[in-house]
């Protein structure tokens, strides 16, 4: 989005937004009309929280993380990548990241969320550091409501939708997740949302703008937790961009009756849509190349996720299946990988039209994917001054087409109170003619200080 | 530490369940007899007003909790809750890594939403993932009879004051406890004492109140301390203090969407 009319929108309804809360004639009245509401048994109308308003005052509060991190990755040697450019290198991040909201009592006026970035490269080969800064503002957006039963929040904004953690799936809007980089802090769009929330049913519609309006986007979202133990919610997205887009999401606990087996929840998250989001293969004019071609006609995209908490160890267990229609098969990614490695360069040049296609699509380069990932909050919680303070994860993404695996450990240290050091490292692997097998880098060691406020 | 304990607990919670039958008895010889005449009226009807004492149906508070562990070492969080009945929603306010965290028990369903995203999440009412010795399902139970079976057991002294003994027992085997016994003082109507027992009748826990600060006949105030039974060094300290009385609280707070939007996210008090 460019720093446009929409964006100017947003600021103005949102000074508005402020200047009307900040109204102490306005403080008066609500204060009076939450006393004369209070309880008639005598208790204390204090703060009442009752509509919007409320007796309380206009509040700011900044919260976020100031997070250094460095880096060392080792290059793939073997990479189709490798000597594009030098993947080998220590880099150091300074990284900022706030959330600066507004609100009166228990309604939310609007909400700034940013990250500043001041990362660093060092290349080992002739100690040249290039360096660069960038502010992100990730969302930046007013509220408003009217009475209890319709929100409307316009700006930038991140629209939720399936129950998956690494894919989405049914999500036609955000920029989708990198499941190689869970960390990533994702940037909202600019949007009006207008929500129904109510039982057993809660309507979402919403508009995506755009400065060039041709690019508007619209969709409506239906989501009940009607049936017993379970959430559902229907969705539909079109664009004349993008075409179109339908949704179902479905998530139940289906032992949550039974105490030991309640955290076992299941979830399904499944869409179908108008136009392929990516390029598919083609044979190249020269034997050997592999090309990008338009696929045709309608795809769909499918999430099978199951989690659990192991008892005693309260160890998080969780995987998730899957599955893009228009991902390439074993054969056409292999195809793709030998053509991109050839040793003969009308081959290569014949077929780089697919280095810009990978890289922007990892975890999505093959029709099937498994993730699974086991999570230890802490080793202990019994107050033991070390292993309490010690947090585990590990996860692994598998590309199911070709056999490759990405994973990623982090040690995680809790000593200091609000703040915690993480050892991180990803490694990738597979066959030669592979996703993962083809990652630039090998392997990415990671020391990270993070500072919550 | 607990793993290591709990095979240990599992031995001893089934020695216990062995002993239960005279556990059992040595209480119907202190004079706590289920079924014995409450001199108050209506057992269910007392125990709604001491719930009210407590905490109104319809209110606000603030709460603060401080667990201790028997090596030294403590852990402080802090957070609000808005009630309605039986559905609660807790938002962490401290510590600063926890701030968003929030928990939301509709009736018998219990959500959380993660503290570095707004993804709400169904979980279990016994997990205790903010640890220390309150559950999900202590954090926001608040209404007796909706969860459990109360019987008035006689009376018998606790913390220094005269109370009435009840025992309560769970309706719905989603609840964390499937026995309590709980002591009001008779005087005030305030909790003294509450006790939780585990199937087999082994005492997991329990807590005192260790402040009170009312007004008008309700709560302002209500510190507790819970005690791992089994390990009595191991404790947590509950304040819920500015308790606020809401005339009107929107069901829509009560939902997963509301939570998913992000819009209690910070409650000022």
């Amino acid at each position: 989005m460019k720093p446009s009319l929409t964006l100017v929108a947003i600021l103005v309804s949102l000074s508005i937004r402020l200047v009307a809360q900040a109204d102490p004639q306005a403080d008066a009245q609500t204060a009076s009309q939450a006393s004369s509401q209070a309880d008639p048994q005598g208790a204390a109308p204090q703060g009442a929280a009752q509509g919007e308003g409320g007796a309380g005052n206009l509040s700011f509060a900044l919260t976020g993380t100031v997070d250094p991190q460095v880096a060392y990755s080792f290059q793939n040697e073997d990479s189709a990548f490798a000597g594009l450019a030098p993947y080998t290198n220590a880099s150091a991040l300074g990284q900022i990241d706030g959330k600066l909201s507004f609100s009166r009592e228990y309604t939310s006026l609007g909400l700034l969320d940013f990250t500043y970035d001041d990362a660093a490269l060092l290349s080992p080969q002739d100690g040249s550091t290039i360096e660069s800064q960038t502010f992100t503002v990730n969302e930046l957006y007013s509220d408003l409501n009217f009475g209890d039963l319709l929100y409307l929040r316009l700006g930038k904004q991140r629209l939720s939708w399936g129950a998956g953690y690494v894919f989405n799936p049914s999500d036609p809007v955000n920029p989708p997740k990198d499941p190689t980089n869970q960390r990533a802090i994702l940037e909202g769009v600019p949007a009006l949302k207008a929500e129904i929330i109510a039982k057993p049913v809660s309507l979402m519609t919403f508009a995506v703008l755009y400065d060039d309006y041709t690019q508007a986007g619209y969709g409506a979202k239906l989501s009940t937790s009607a049936v017993k133990d379970s959430d559902l919610s229907l969705s539909g997205y079109w664009s004349p961009s993008q075409s179109w887009t339908g949704a179902l999401n479905a998530s139940t606990a289906p032992f949550y009756d039974l105490p030991g087996w309640d955290t076992v929840q299941l979830w399904f998250e499944g869409s179908a849509y108008g136009e392929a989001r990516y390029e598919g293969y083609a044979p190249g004019g020269i034997p050997g190349a592999a090309e990008t071609a338009v696929t045709q006609g309608t795809q769909y995209a499918a999430l099978l996720g199951g989690s659990a908490q192991i008892p005693t160890l309260k160890t998080v267990a969780l995987a998730e299946y899957y599955h893009l229609s228009e991902g390439l098969s074993a054969d056409e990614l292999a195809a793709v990988y030998k053509a991109l490695r050839s040793a003969n360069p009308q081959v290569k040049a014949a077929s780089s039209g697919w280095y810009a296609e990978l890289s922007r699509r990892p975890g999505r380069e093959a029709r099937d994917y498994l993730f699974a990932s086991l999570t230890q909050a802490t080793i202990t919680d019994d107050g033991n001054p070390v292993f309490d303070k010690i947090a585990l994860s590990a996860t692994c993404l598998f590309n199911l087409e070709d056999g490759s695996w990405y994973a990623f450990g982090d040690l995680g240290l809790i000593f200091v109170k609000d703040t915690s050091v993480d050892l991180t490292a990803s490694w990738a692997g597979g066959g030669a003619d592979s996703e993962f097998g083809n990652s630039p880098t090998r392997l990415c060691l990671g020391l990270e200080l993070k500072v919550f406020f | 530490m607990k793993r290591i304990l709990y095979p240990a607990l599992a031995v001893l919670a089934l020695a216990t369940a062995a002993s239960a039958p005279a556990l059992s008895a040595q209480d119907a010889a202190q004079g706590a007899a289920p079924g014995a005449a409450f001199p108050e009226g209506d057992v269910a009807a007392y125990i709604d007003s001491v719930d009210a004492a407590m905490l109104p149906v319809n209110c606000k508070a603030r709460m603060a909790i401080v667990d201790s562990y028997s090596t030294g070492d403590d852990r402080t969080s802090a957070g609000f809750f808005v009630r309605k009945n039986n559905r609660v929603v807790w938002v962490a306010t401290a510590p600063a890594s926890q701030v968003n965290f929030a928990l939301l028990r509709d009736e018998d369903t219990f959500y959380e939403r993660f503290a570095t995203t707004n993804k709400v999440v169904k979980t279990s009412a016994t997990s205790n993932d903010r640890g220390g010795e309150t559950s999900n399902l202590d954090l926001t139970r608040f209404n007796t009879n909706l969860d459990y079976k109360v019987a008035y057991l006689g009376a018998e002294e606790a913390g220094g004051k005269a109370c009435y003994l009840f025992e309560l027992r769970a309706k719905n085997r989603k609840l964390a406890y499937s026995l309590v016994r709980l002591w009001v003082d008779r005087s005030t109507r305030m909790p003294v004492k509450k006790a939780f027992y585990a199937v087999s009748g082994m005492m997991l826990k329990y807590y005192e109140v260790t402040e009170v600060e009312l007004a008008g006949g309700r709560a302002r105030v209500i510190g507790m301390k819970y005690v791992d039974a089994l390990k009595s060094e191991d404790t947590s300290d509950l304040r819920i203090y500015d308790i606020t009385p809401v005339a009107r609280i929107p069901d829509q707070f009560f939902t997963k969407e509301y939570l998913e939007s992000g819009r209690l996210y910070p409650y000022q008090f």
